[in-house]
């Protein structure tokens, strides 16, 4: 049994055309990290790292992942996205096991404003026992409109399940800022959790 | 009325000359840009346009989804490469214009009319 995890990102998984994304997710049970590059505005190339830890698991995880714009909608006063993404790689489900090979496919869903978010995720992870799937809803307000130049802050809930690892749908709070290339979530789970998610593009 | 029309012709030839200074060194150009909604993205914008050694400045404003450029002296920028530049940071542009402002008097008005 393997997950190939990693299969969400906080911001776009595809960002303007020769930008590289380093990005990483943490919490009690899954640090990620993430490598990426857009080759054009629509789509990126990209490395990550994975391990899931807890729930009686020890799994590790790297591999690639192909990030594609599907299409997008630039309107005067809000942008909506859609996303696909594949992906191969090698992992183990315990640390004294041999690394086996794993798949995953990406979709993802957003539309947002200067004030509201909502995004919907949905990952697949295939593995030679079963098909394993993660989903992910964030939905967000940003307490004042921001300039170019500000600091940007938003107020945002996502509620996550990954079946198989979280036992129920986890319902996380988060406060998010960004200012110029660098972005920053924290927040924590109602079930205790810790979370910190950092996003840089250069 | 002799002098009149001297004065009328003369600040039209200043005028023309002005014009024709503009175009040879430090063009302005006003994009409006459809999409831009998140600051963190946006920086695509900039980064796209302060490369390849064109752009002596660029400002950006989300409230009137503004993007103005001001181009190096003697350097040139057609509206298609400057759409290109947009395309290529994830945006739609509706509108190119080439205005006598510089760059920093419109960030200046924006700014005066952000804070209100």
């Amino acid at each position: 049994m393997l997950i190939l995890g990693g299969t969400w990102c906080e911001a776009h998984p595809v960002s303007y055309k020769g930008a590289t994304q380093l990005w990483g997710n943490y919490n009690d049970s899954i640090q990620m990290s993430s490598l990426f590059h857009s080759f054009e505005s629509d789509w990126a190339l990209g490395v990550h790292h994975m391990r899931l830890d807890g729930n009686g698991v020890d799994r590790t995880i790297a591999g690639f992942r192909y990030h594609r714009l599907l299409k997008r909608w630039n309107l005067e006063d809000a942008q909506a996205n859609l996303y696909a993404g594949i992906g191969g790689g090698l992992g183990y489900d315990d640390p004294t096991e041999d690394w086996r090979p794993a798949g995953l496919g990406l979709f993802r869903a957003d539309w947002e404003t200067r004030r509201l978010l909502a995004i919907y995720q949905m990952g697949l992870s295939v593995t030679d026992d079963y098909t394993h799937v993660f989903n992910s809803a964030n939905f967000g307000i940003a307490p004042y409109i921001a300039g170019y130049e500000d600091l940007n802050t938003w107020l945002v809930v996502e509620l996550r399940y990954l079946s198989e690892f979280h036992e129920k749908l986890q319902v996380i709070p988060k406060v998010r800022f960004f200012k110029d290339n660098v972005f920053f979530e924290a927040g924590a789970s109602t079930d205790g959790q810790l979370q910190l998610n950092f996003m840089v593009h250069f | 009325m002799k002098k009149a029309f001297a004065i009328i012709v003369g600040a039209l030839l200043m005028g023309a000359g002005v014009a024709g200074a503009k175009d040879q060194a430090g063009e302005t150009i006003k994009l409006t840009v459809n999409g831009m909604v998140c600051s963190f993205c946006v920086q695509g914008i900039d980064k796209q346009f302060s490369k390849g050694g064109m752009v002596d400045d660029v400002y950006v404003n989300l409230d009137d989804r503004l993007v103005a450029i001001a181009l190096k002296d003697g350097k040139t920028m057609s509206d298609v490469e400057a759409r290109a530049f947009v395309k290529d940071a994830g945006y739609d542009v509706v509108k190119v214009e080439r205005v006598p402002d510089t760059v920093a008097s419109i960030r200046a008005a924006s700014e005066a009319k952000r804070k209100g």
